[in-house]
């Protein structure tokens, strides 16, 4: 097939039609079955941040700091007042106790919740991605389909007009023919039609006739002539 | 004519010279036309396919090709495959219909002989025609 590709598309544009066609469909089948998946098909794990247990370490060795700090202060006040290990002392640093593993309970579940969130964010962000992308495809695959179309509409008219053409070119070349056979249709039929002169131009004349009439006399002929040539009379 | 006593009469018409002898001769022309028989038309008939329609063609067919509809073993095909050879006259490109036509008559000489001789007895054998 003439036409040579050009950056990968061919020149001749039904080639182009087919390619792109079967480019189209192809980018549909993909975009079609691309796995999109679900928050709930998702492994939320990998999205988890590798260092919430740090965090959340590092975090309670905070409290536990600020509740040793409460529990110095606590100690101290009871040694000042005569009172430590009291009973008073002992209720004190178990307010202080039930206070601090609250807090550190709080927290804790606080950070995990934000961290599952996040990781549940990012999945949830990776399917709207793989959702674009494959919609992206099949809009790629839709206006493939419509080059290809224009392509071979492209092709078509070409055909056609070229064709149309021929046909002028062919209607010419009959016509030719036709006057050569008509050409040969005198030459045979002219002695026939010399014929037909003549007999038009005889059956068009009157026809002239030339009429003899021949007397042959009879005895009352002769008579009367004998009379009419009587003297005497 | 009328006879007996009263004697008799003849009455003729004749055809003048000048227009009998063209009628003669008119017919001894026509009965030596019929000795020419049926002239067959050796030349063109139909206008063959020109390079713009071959063109045309080929892209059809190339057309065909490219999205995979060419049939099992029409691969190499072409234009107006199967057509006729054209033959050229005069510059036309054509096909001409005489070689059908002697074929045509070769059979039905073989196919009745008889008849065929008859036929051709009919023409050509007034060789000696003189007005």
């Amino acid at each position: 097939m003439a036409g040579a590709a050009t950056g990968g598309v061919p020149v001749n544009p039904m080639q182009q039609a087919s390619q792109a066609q079967r480019g189209a469909l192809a980018g549909t089948v993909a975009a079609g079955t691309t796995n999109i998946g679900t928050i709930a098909g998702s492994d939320i794990g990998q999205y988890q941040n590798p260092y919430t247990q740090q965090v959340i370490d590092a975090t309670q060795a905070d409290i536990l700091r600020g509740a040793q700090q409460g529990i110095n202060a606590l100690d101290y006040q009871a040694g000042r007042a005569g009172a430590f290990g009291g009973s008073r002392h002992g209720v004190a640093l178990g307010e202080l106790g039930t206070g601090v593993a609250q807090q550190l309970a709080q927290t804790s579940a606080a950070q995990r919740q934000a961290g599952f969130q996040t990781a549940q964010q990012m999945a949830q962000s990776d399917i709207q991605n793989r959702l674009s992308q494959a919609n992206l495809g099949l809009a790629g695959a839709q206006q493939l389909a419509g080059l290809g179309q224009q392509s071979f509409g492209y092709g078509n008219t070409l055909q056609s007009q070229l064709a149309a053409q021929g046909q002028q070119q062919q209607a010419m070349e009959q016509a030719l023919i036709d006057a050569a056979k008509a050409q040969y249709a005198g030459y045979t039929g002219a002695p026939q039609q010399g014929l037909g002169y003549v007999t038009q131009a005889l059956g068009a004349t009157a026809t002239p006739t030339t009429t003899t009439t021949t007397k042959q006399p009879g005895l009352f002929d002769y008579l009367t002539l004998a009379a009419s040539a009587a003297p005497g009379r | 004519m009328s006879g007996g006593k009263g004697g008799s009469s003849t009455q003729a018409q004749e055809i003048p010279d000048w227009m009998k002898e063209p009628a003669i001769r008119n017919i001894g022309r026509a009965e030596q036309l019929q000795q020419v028989g049926y002239q067959p038309f050796y030349g063109l008939d139909v206008a063959a396919p020109n390079q713009t329609q071959m063109a045309a063609g080929q892209m059809n067919i190339d057309a065909a090709q490219a999205f995979g509809m060419l049939p099992q073993g029409q691969q190499n095909l072409t234009a107006f495959s199967g057509m006729p050879q054209a033959q050229t006259v005069g510059g036309v490109t054509g096909y001409s219909s005489a070689p059908m036509y002697e074929q045509a008559v070769q059979a039905g000489q073989q196919a009745n002989p008889t008849q065929a001789e008859i036929y051709n007895t009919l023409f050509g054998s007034d060789t000696g025609y003189r007005v």
